[in-house]
């Protein structure tokens, strides 16, 4: 489990009225348990991404806590071991890719890890496996899709046999292919391994367990995927949208109110619930 | 025709082990006013097509018109080429430098020998046809907007030459929707009202849908596609070869056909859609039910 314990940052000094300039994250509480594929929305600058640099203690919370497996960030003897088991993945295919051959790239963690060799070429092995880039294990990563780089990168830090992945705006450079098999990736893992994925694509939250919203540095809204995309008005006031499906399904609603009591999310509801 | 590619091809690194063509044998045709979007997987030339509507390449072989000037030509007017088709690139909020944003925009025509009132005139038109209020933003630093504001300041910058087309290449990329609304309602307004010739490179099927009325799809350095947007997205086969997803609209009037109902593949927008279903699945529901 990770868990943020009023979780406030900021850049810059408070000033003698204790008013905080830049503050990004305002008392942010949040559990991310084990196995759970979780969403995290929320428009531009509302401190997504510093709540995801939280949880590995790439940054430490002014005030409050970030307690991993029960090691706190804060705490230098643990953070290794907590960078271990919290992965995280960023949005530039181009930038996360060090060495000159794919499997080298995702043995890169591992070696660091002390393992012996075996043990290494086993988790590379598996991790490529996981995200479906075994067959190209001897390739240079340059020569890659940058939906095939995102994947290499994901199954570097697979090989970590880390508890946690955290994927911040990773498919928002990616084609629609890429963003396709990426989402596959992330389907596949699902349950075997926490899954926080940070979107700006509403589509991508429809098949979550449970979707996070934030909004100027707050956590301010937090359940399944229906739950969220059934609060129309708040969703605006996000600064989201809802997914087309659901948006079509309200506005065939408004002329036969009878239909979709519980709106769908998914072209296939849609069309099952016309249908029936 | 405004912008007119003849027989182009062009390879990175001609004449070398490491030589690739990036477009081979384009022709293309673009009329004043047009709202084109571009598509195809990454790799695919878009890119670099775009960089041949302003002169920033020059074809290797074949030729580009811009409104009959030939773009290869020795004495080619290349800055005023490149004032008439203005090319926005990705993420360009990276290449702020200046201190407000007053001075960001003013850049571009000063460059051009524009001063005084004139200057101050443009780089009020150009902020507010990105939506953006001039008196509260313009002694602002670029640097602290937010990324829609950024992004949105980054066109206005390019706006203030006055271009004649203005070729995006993905402008809503990395943006939340709030942004990403803004931006493809302004260009649309430009579009219409300006008869601003517009040109976006996307990887977003819904946002195209939204202001393109003509799609070009690309592979491997060629255009495979060219028709109106709604014909195109009919396709869903012929797309999918080409690593285009239609957007979720046509995916559910698809669903629809498949169950016999005649809805028409080609809509563009959950209004669209939510029409079609009222007349094509619910009306006709009505009268087998009475």
């Amino acid at each position: 489990m990770i868990e943020f314990k009023n979780v406030s940052f900021w850049y810059g000094e408070e000033d003698g009225f204790g008013i905080r300039n830049e503050e990004v994250l305002r008392e942010v509480s949040l559990e991310i348990p084990p196995g759970k594929f979780m969403v995290l929305l929320g428009r531009n600058g509302s401190g997504k991404s510093t709540l995801a640099k939280h949880a590995n203690g790439l940054l430490l919370p002014q005030s409050g806590e970030v307690i991993v497996d029960g090691m706190n960030t804060r705490d230098e003897e643990s953070i290794w071991e907590i960078r271990r088991r919290v992965g995280l993945v960023f949005q530039n295919p181009d930038n996360q890719i060090i060495a000159t051959t794919v499997e080298e790239d995702v043995a890169f963690g591992p070696e660091n890890l002390g393992l012996p060799r075996e043990e290494i070429i086993a988790r590379v092995e598996e991790a490529l496996d996981l995200v479906g880039m075994a067959e190209y294990r001897n390739k240079e990563p340059h020569l890659l899709s940058g939906g095939q780089k995102q994947r290499v990168a994901i199954a570097g830090v697979l090989a970590m046999h880390p508890e946690y992945l955290i994927l911040d705006e990773a498919t928002s450079m990616l084609d629609p292919e890429g963003r396709e098999e990426l989402m596959k990736v992330i389907l596949n893992l699902r349950g075997k391994i926490a899954i926080l994925h940070i979107t700006h694509n509403v589509e991508e939250a429809t098949e979550a367990d449970e979707v996070l919203v934030m909004d100027e540095g707050r956590i301010v809204a937090q359940g399944k995927p229906r739950e969220i995309f059934s609060q129309v008005e708040e969703i605006e006031n996000w600064g989201l949208e809802l997914p087309q499906v659901t948006e079509t399904a309200l506005l065939v609603k408004k002329q036969f109110p009878y239909l979709f009591e519980t709106l769908p999310l998914s072209p296939r509801e849609l069309v099952e619930e016309l249908c029936s | 025709m405004f912008i007119k590619l003849e027989q182009v091809s062009f390879t990175y690194l001609s004449g070398t082990p490491l030589a690739v063509k990036a477009l081979k044998d384009i022709n293309l045709e673009i009329e004043r006013g047009e709202s084109i979007g571009i598509v195809g997987r990454t790799g695919c030339g878009k890119s670099t097509l775009i960089q041949h509507f302003n002169a920033l390449l020059i074809p290797e072989s074949g030729r580009v018109l811009v409104d009959g000037v030939d773009t290869s030509e020795k004495k080619a007017p290349l800055r005023e080429i490149r004032r008439r088709v203005g090319l926005v690139f990705q993420y360009p909020e990276d290449q702020f430098f200046e201190e407000s944003v007053f001075q960001e925009v003013a850049f571009a025509p000063r460059n051009l020998g524009i001063e005084g009132k004139e200057l101050e005139d443009r780089v009020k038109w150009s902020l507010e046809a990105v939506g953006l209020d001039f008196a509260t933003i313009k002694d602002r630093s670029p640097f602290e907007l937010s990324g829609g504001q950024m992004r949105r300041v980054a066109i206005a910058s390019i706006l203030s030459m006055e271009p004649e087309a203005l070729v995006l290449d993905e402008p809503t990329a990395g943006l939340d929707p709030e942004g990403k609304g803004i931006i493809l309602n302004q260009l649309k307004e430009l579009q219409k009202e300006k008869n601003l010739t517009l040109i976006l490179v996307s990887h977003s099927m819904e946002d195209l849908a939204r202001v393109a009325q003509r799609l070009i799809v690309m592979d491997e350095g060629r255009i495979e596609l060219d028709d109106d947007i709604r014909r195109i997205f009919s396709q869903v086969e012929r797309i999918k070869e080409l690593g285009i997803f239609p957007p979720v609209t046509a995916q559910v009037a698809w669903l629809l056909r498949e169950r016999g109902f005649d809805v028409d593949p080609g809509v563009l927008t959950p209004r669209e859609l939510a029409e079609e279903i009222h007349l094509k699945v619910l009306e006709g529901k009505k009268v087998n039910v009475g």
